[in-house]
């Protein structure tokens, strides 16, 4: 447990990046203080389609998160029992171009330690019976289904238990600069409506695709498109295994279950501001499409919601369009050594699945900056469940 | 007979709706209300339009949201006073005028965002999210495989607490999501020990609390049936022998008289002995319809008042209709939602063996308890008759012309309160408003009808248990809600139970309207002079 003279880290974000750090922080006996504008998990960790990633999906084209993922998605089912749906996925070919795509993701799993199973269309219709029964190939890998809320949820519980300030529903306002040193932040608290100053050795902007406007509070630029996607949910649990396309990362070419829905997604693109997301019609439209590949039921499985999130990635305005050219790896940025600005430092890109491994990277940075000589050691403290997060806040 | 239910849902073409949204500040009493224009373009559901707020309207509404697809459970609120999810109100489905409120039943932080904390307190431990899984019908699990898991359905989003008419603060029922979590744990153990379950069920904040009235299961977003979970839960207790002691002396009652009172089962028609007429025994003569009159009806002596209006306005009209006599049992539809299976199963066979002496057409009663067992219940047990609550009956003998309701009451404004077994149990929500409209009324809803009523109080056997503590009761609460309705001569009902209960708490209260059963409105409408 931290005491009065430790440091003191103010993350800023409550996302899945954010409580991993916290909780990271936290069993290096660091004082974390996170503060949170809205509702924990509310921009966008809660609203990712729920896939426990095998990095299969960027086995071929990006290799760093492919390994990341299967890396992570390893850890997690260690330190997240009960977490998880683990039925695994299937990667299926449906046209006669997927087959093009077969021998590339096989050798691109097995490069990234991603293992694979190859099945017949016969065994993989065994498997899921809903898929489309022209299917070509399938591929079995160890994919798994979370609660987009609750995993990171344990995160936070797990540091509010060990001693981190965890404040929902408290806004940056300003960030406290002098001299190019920023020493905390200038927070209103939305629920009693006051503003306090919160002082900290180190501020970090945990805050996705809402990172360049936090970092602009501190006079920097962090290189953060955010690119939404839109999702689908469906009435109705169309498959067990997560059921993905076998081709190059595409519009719709995944199916996720998700308790008692099916979750088709996504789309991209970029946009300006990660407040104002439209969701596009023939983005919507494009789900039904590409998903009823996969599974011909999605077509006439009754709407639940279609909604959109902002994925933080990586990379320079006017560097990309569509965001699918962007990697899906994560980034510290030490703002000392990249704008000269003292304590301050942006952790982004990633994804759900690799929040813990965010998280250490980051941990590490801090600590390096700070001179402190304490291991990680989040890869093998088993979380608390959600629930001790509201029995933490309530003590 | 069809009476048809008219869905009025009127798709808006309008490009605004006006939300009227709830705002208080942490710690402070005051509520007020703000109103905002929000532009359909752009927003689909209700959650859209709040966060446009957010972003074009006032920055400072603080609201509780995350995935957007009911799946994550945090963007329950109430949306024109019922509880749901704001990412899955459709505004299409509302009219031009929208209220948002916080959930109720938990304590709001600030604006429409509630405290959570109260609720995972009630949840039992361990409170795990993953199950083994029902698999697709059609699926063949494979051997690789020994069973699939699941995340449970459950997404603890607080609407079942908030649509409940007991789990309040001052009651200290563990609501809703808390026994179904519960009854899961039963199913499916997984670490912890059943004997601790049913212990924890039977404390006097557990399962005996719930009323039946189903607004839970209306309200789950995820499809989650409380209420079967609730009375498998009794019936396990009831097993046990761990029953409210005043539900034990009820329950002999039934075994030794089949009705609730206690009554020599050969007085159950002495309520017809005020009639100037002779009904009859419908075991012995045909008639077009039996009247199942049920206990309240039989045995209560208000409710036998309003028994015997019944029976002159059919008499009057010219109806076929006869009784059962002693051969009517309390029909069981409490018995068995108080978790008495065996109990309800032998009313079942002596109502059955009496139906089976009786020649007639269709069943008519005036309990709406008994018309949901007697229409849903007893097929499975060979009964093959329509039956029909008598509101359904009377207007199809308004429509027939059989019965002339002539419009004497104009100028005497009502309000009508929907059972739950009738509106939400069986939908019948406009049988009782075309008779009130009939008689010239004018009927003034509570905020709270249709099928979106708010419970009395009495269902599910709670009318024969202690009452837990001094806690406001829900019937207390609804004539409360009828006062905010201004000058108001009745309140209107058409339950047995809903005449005892409410016209006790009218006197709790000190309402200055009256309550009365539909039939006597009807009775005051034929008598007065046109």
């Amino acid at each position: 447990m931290a005491t009065q003279n430790d440091p003191h880290i103010l993350i800023v974000g409550g996302g899945g990046t954010g409580g991993a750090l916290a909780h990271d922080l936290t069993l290096r006996g660091l004082k974390v203080t996170l503060v949170e504008r809205g509702e924990l998990t509310s921009g966008t960790t809660g609203r990712h389609h729920g896939l426990l990633h095998s990095g299969a999906r960027y086995a071929v084209g990006d290799r760093e998160s492919a390994v990341e993922c299967i890396e992570e998605n390893m850890i997690l089912r260690r330190i997240c029992p009960g977490s998880f749906e683990l039925n695994d996925g299937l990667f299926v070919a449906i046209e006669d171009e997927d087959m093009d795509y077969l021998e590339p993701f096989i050798d691109g799993c097995e490069a990234s330690g991603i293992p694979t199973e190859r099945l017949t269309p016969s065994q993989a219709l065994a498997l899921e019976p809903n898929l489309n029964p022209q299917l070509k190939a399938a591929v079995r890998i160890p994919d798994g289904t979370m609660d987009a809320m609750r995993l990171p949820l344990r995160f936070f519980a797990t540091a509010a238990h060990n001693g981190a300030e965890i404040h929902s529903y408290t806004e940056v306002e300003e960030l406290l600069v002098h001299d190019h040193l920023v020493s905390g932040a200038l927070v209103r608290d939305r629920v009693t409506g006051k503003d306090r100053e919160i002082h900290a050795d180190v501020v970090i902007n945990a805050t996705g695709p809402w990172s360049e406007k936090i970092a602009a509070m501190a006079g920097v630029d962090v290189p953060i498109r955010p690119s939404p996607g839109v999702l689908l949910a469906l009435h109705g649990r169309l498959c067990n295994m997560v059921i993905n396309r076998l081709h190059k990362s595409g519009d719709g070419d995944i199916v996720v279950p998700q308790r008692g829905l099916s979750v088709v997604g996504t789309s991209s693109w970029t946009v300006e501001d990660p407040d104002d997301l439209p969701v596009p019609a023939d983005h919507v439209e494009r789900m039904y499409t590409e998903g009823s590949k996969l599974i011909p039921a999605v077509r006439c499985t009754e709407f639940r919601a279609a909604w959109s999130a902002a994925r933080p990635l990586i990379g320079s305005r006017g560097e990309a369009d569509t965001g699918r050219e962007l990697s899906r790896t994560f980034k510290t940025f030490d703002h000392k050594e990249t704008d000269g600005v003292e304590g301050f430092i942006t952790i982004t890109g990633g994804k759900g699945t690799t929040l813990r491994g965010m998280a250490e990277l980051c941990a590490n940075v801090v600590c390096e900056k700070l001179d402190i000589d304490e291991p990680c050691r989040t890869r093998d403290t088993v979380l608390l469940p959600h629930t001790a997060y509201y029995a933490a806040m309530a003590a | 007979m069809a009476v048809t239910e008219e869905l009025t849902v009127q798709k808006h073409e309008t490009t605004t709706r006006r939300l009227r949204v709830y705002r208080q500040e942490s710690g402070e009493s005051e509520v007020r209300f703000d109103e905002f224009d929000v532009p359909v373009d752009g927003c689909k559901t209700v959650l859209d339009a709040l966060r446009w707020i957010q972003l074009h309207g006032d920055p400072s509404l603080s609201l509780r949201h995350s995935c957007f697809h009911a799946s994550c459970g945090t963007c329950g609120l109430r949306v024109n006073g019922e509880s749901a999810l704001a990412c899955v109100c459709d505004l299409a489905d509302y009219g031009d005028d929208i209220q948002v409120e916080p959930l109720a039943n938990l304590p709001v932080r600030t604006d429409v965002v509630v405290d959570m904390g109260p609720f995972y307190e009630h949840l039992p431990e361990p409170h795990p999210i993953i199950r083994v899984s029902e698999v697709l019908p059609e699926a063949t699990v494979p051997q690789q495989l020994d069973s699939y898991v699941r995340l449970e359905d459950c997404i603890e989003c607080g609407v079942c607490v908030s649509a409940c008419p007991i789990a309040n603060p001052e009651t200290g029922f563990v609501g809703p999501a808390a026994l179904a979590a519960a009854g899961r744990l039963l199913e499916e153990p997984r670490g912890s020990d059943p004997e601790d379950v049913l212990g924890w069920l039977a404390t006097p904040q557990g399962v005996w609390q719930c009323t039946t009235c189903m607004a839970c299961v209306q309200a789950c977003p995820a499809g989650i049936e409380h209420v079967p979970m609730i009375i498998d839960m009794r019936r396990a207790l009831v097993e046990r022998g761990e029953v409210d002691p005043l539900l034990q002396q009820t329950l002999q009652n039934f075994a030794a008289q089949g009705n609730s009172y206690g009554r020599s089962a050969r007085s159950r028609a002495r309520w017809t002995r005020a009639l100037d007429f002779r009904i009859p025994d419908a075991r012995i003569e045909p008639v077009e319809y039996v009247w199942f009159v049920g206990d309240y009806a039989s045995f209560d002596e208000r409710v036998q008042l309003a028994s015997q209006r019944l029976a002159r306005i059919l008499h009057d009209a010219g109806v076929s209709f006869g009784l059962l006599f002693e051969g009517e049992r309390s029909s069981g539809n409490d018995v068995r939602r108080a978790g008495e299976e065996g109990l309800f199963q032998l009313l079942v066979e002596q109502n059955m063996a009496a139906l089976n002496q009786a020649r007639f057409e269709a069943i008519f009663t005036t309990d709406p308890h008994s018309l949901n067992t007697l229409r849903n219940e007893y097929p499975d047990y060979g009964l093959d008759k329509p039956v029909y609550h008598y509101t359904e009956l009377l207007v199809e003998l308004t429509s027939k012309g059989t019965l002339a309701l002539p419009p004497t009451l104009t100028g005497t404004r009502v309000t009508y309160h929907d059972p739950c077994y009738l509106a939400r149990y069986n939908e019948i929500t406009d049988a009782p408003r075309r008779l009130i409209e009939a008689t010239g009324c004018e009927l003034v809803e509570m905020p709270r009808h249709g099928t979106n009523t708010f419970c009395c109080g009495a269902g599910g056997g709670r009318i024969w248990m202690s009452e837990a503590n001094g806690a406001e009761r829900p019937s207390e609460q609804r004539i409360r809600e009828a006062q905010t309705l201004g000058a108001i001569d009745y309140f209107v009902v058409s339950c047995p139970k809903d005449l005892t209960m409410y016209s006790d708490a009218v006197k709790t209260v000190g309402a200055e309207f009256e309550v009365v059963e539909l039939s006597g409105l009807i009775e005051r409408a034929l008598l007065a002079t046109p």
